[in-house]
């Protein structure tokens, strides 16, 4: 590779020199030392800006090299942390999966209650309340069903007694009357003296029979009004059974269906939030999937530094060959890195990266192996403590 | 306090005050009244009944024993307040024809 033309002739001798006549010679001649003298210096010049474009050749091969080297840092760097944070977040997406699952295990588990080893819901648990009062309501109402059913019936007993005492009224009047007749009988059985003897024995009995009917009235009201007593203090504990206070029934009641209620909002809510979370976690997952997938793609960033590495390569190797195709050309040019010191100066003032300018420093100034020394790049993602120190 | 009608197809009693067991004699007597109708429905009307004891609810378990063996439904209307409640936690709703 060729970038610019030597004014020499190949071997470095002079041209021959051309016939004159004397003064034309004379002239001649000194026009041409004049001429030689401006050929040196041409060549001069020209060897002075050989020698600093090689060593600027030098310089910038150096260069390129360190920044081949800083390249393929860069890359590997990338390429280190890309796999890492892919890592972190199928960490991530992992865990915002087990977090929806443990939410939802907590909602189940905040609904149930265990009892003889079985799950039971609260739902199921309210059911098995309303059930049960429901089932107090129904006895209560089976035994006033039953009580009221006994009070008609008592009713009708009182009823019939009370006929059975008008009865014995009755009872009563005749046998007033059969006394009274008795007693008549008696007195016109003594006006007809001995033959009125049978007819008084008859009066003495019908006496004697309505005296004993009068009796029997008197034990059957007696007895009527003890009965009467009975079915009234049967009344009165009937009553008592059949009057059951039922307020705090409808008022168990109340609060059960409030509780139902409740539950059951509270169930929604739940419900919702758990929904809300699984969905938030599901766009957490798919986004992270989305972030790994972009992250797979760093190996593209990875290919386009290395043909950006391979035509830094072939630069710096153009650069080599340059400045042996000079030299060759030139053997006495000299090349003077330490004269592009102020160039490599201003270059690294560029670079606002410590250690890639320290890096830079020992490669170009110090003369070291690019990418051989250097500091290392510093860890960007902290292992511990969940957060990220940034730089 | 009851007051009765009958008219085509419906016996409707219709009752006020509270209706306990002191009133059972009297209710007796209405249901006797309602049961001998010929009406195919027997309605109480609760609009005016602020309270009903639980021998209040007996009494219309007996009612419906009665109008049962007849065929007959018997529908509780126009309940409110604590009737209402009574009837609800009684579930009367399942054993009678309760309407608004």
């Amino acid at each position: 590779m060729r970038f610019f033309k030597t004014v020499s002739n190949g071997n470095g001798s002079k041209p021959p020199p051309i016939p004159m006549m004397v003064d034309e010679h004379e002239a001649h001649t000194g026009a041409l030392s004049e001429r030689i003298r401006e050929q040196d210096a041409e060549i001069a010049r020209l060897k002075d800006i050989a020698g600093r474009w090689v060593s600027l050749a030098a310089v910038q091969q150096r260069v390129i090299e360190t920044l081949r080297a800083e390249v393929e840092r860069a890359s590997s760097y990338v390429e280190t942390h890309a796999i890492a944070l892919s890592d972190r977040f199928k960490t991530l997406a992992d865990t915002a999966v087990s977090q929806t699952q443990r939410a939802d295990s907590l909602t189940k588990l905040a609904n149930t209650v265990e009892i003889d080893g079985k799950s039971i819901t609260l739902r199921e648990i309210t059911d098995l309340l309303d059930t049960a009062l429901h089932e107090v309501v129904q006895t209560i109402l089976a035994s006033v069903h039953r009580s009221m059913s006994m009070v008609y019936s008592l009713d009708d007993v009182e009823k019939n007694l009370a006929m059975v005492e008008k009865c014995i009224g009755n009872i009563d009047k005749v046998t007033r009357q059969t006394t009274f007749l008795a007693l008549n009988a008696a007195i016109e059985a003594e006006r007809a003296g001995t033959a009125g003897a049978a007819f008084r024995v008859i009066a003495s009995e019908v006496k004697d029979l309505s005296k004993s009917t009068k009796q029997l009235a008197d034990d059957i009201r007696t007895h009527i009004g003890t009965m009467i007593t009975g079915v009234r203090k049967g009344h009165a504990m009937l009553q008592e059974v059949a009057t059951v206070d039922l307020t705090s029934n409808i008022s168990a009641k109340d609060r059960l269906n409030e509780l139902i209620e409740a539950m059951h909002q509270r169930d929604t809510k739940v419900g919702a939030i758990v929904g809300e979370t699984s969905r938030a976690a599901a766009d957490i997952s798919g986004n992270i999937g989305t972030i790994i997938t972009g992250m797979q793609f760093q190996d593209r960033t990875k290919q386009r530094l290395e043909h950006v590495i391979d035509t830094l390569h072939v630069l710096s190797d153009g650069l080599l060959e340059l400045e042996r195709q000079t030299t060759d050309l030139e053997p006495d040019t000299a090349v003077d890195t330490a004269s592009q010191v102020e160039w490599l100066k201003m270059l690294l003032s560029r670079c606002t990266l410590g250690e890639v300018r320290e890096r830079f420093v020992a490669s170009l100034l110090e003369g070291q192996t690019p990418g051989s020394t250097g500091p290392e790049d510093p860890v960007g993602i902290e292992t511990s403590g969940g957060d990220a120190e940034f730089f | 306090m009851f007051n009765t009608s009958l008219s085509d197809g419906n016996a409707l009693a219709a009752l006020s005050g509270q209706l306990t067991f002191t009133d059972h004699g009297a209710f007796r007597d209405m249901a006797r009244h309602l049961v001998a109708s010929k009406a195919g429905r027997l309605t109480i009307d609760f609009g005016g009944v602020e309270f009903i004891d639980s021998a209040g609810l007996g009494m219309l378990l007996l009612l419906r024993e009665e109008a049962g063996a007849t065929g007959r439904p018997v529908v509780l209307r126009n309940a409110q307040g604590q009737v209402k409640r009574m009837f609800a936690v009684s579930r009367f709703d399942t054993l009678f024809v309760v309407e608004p």
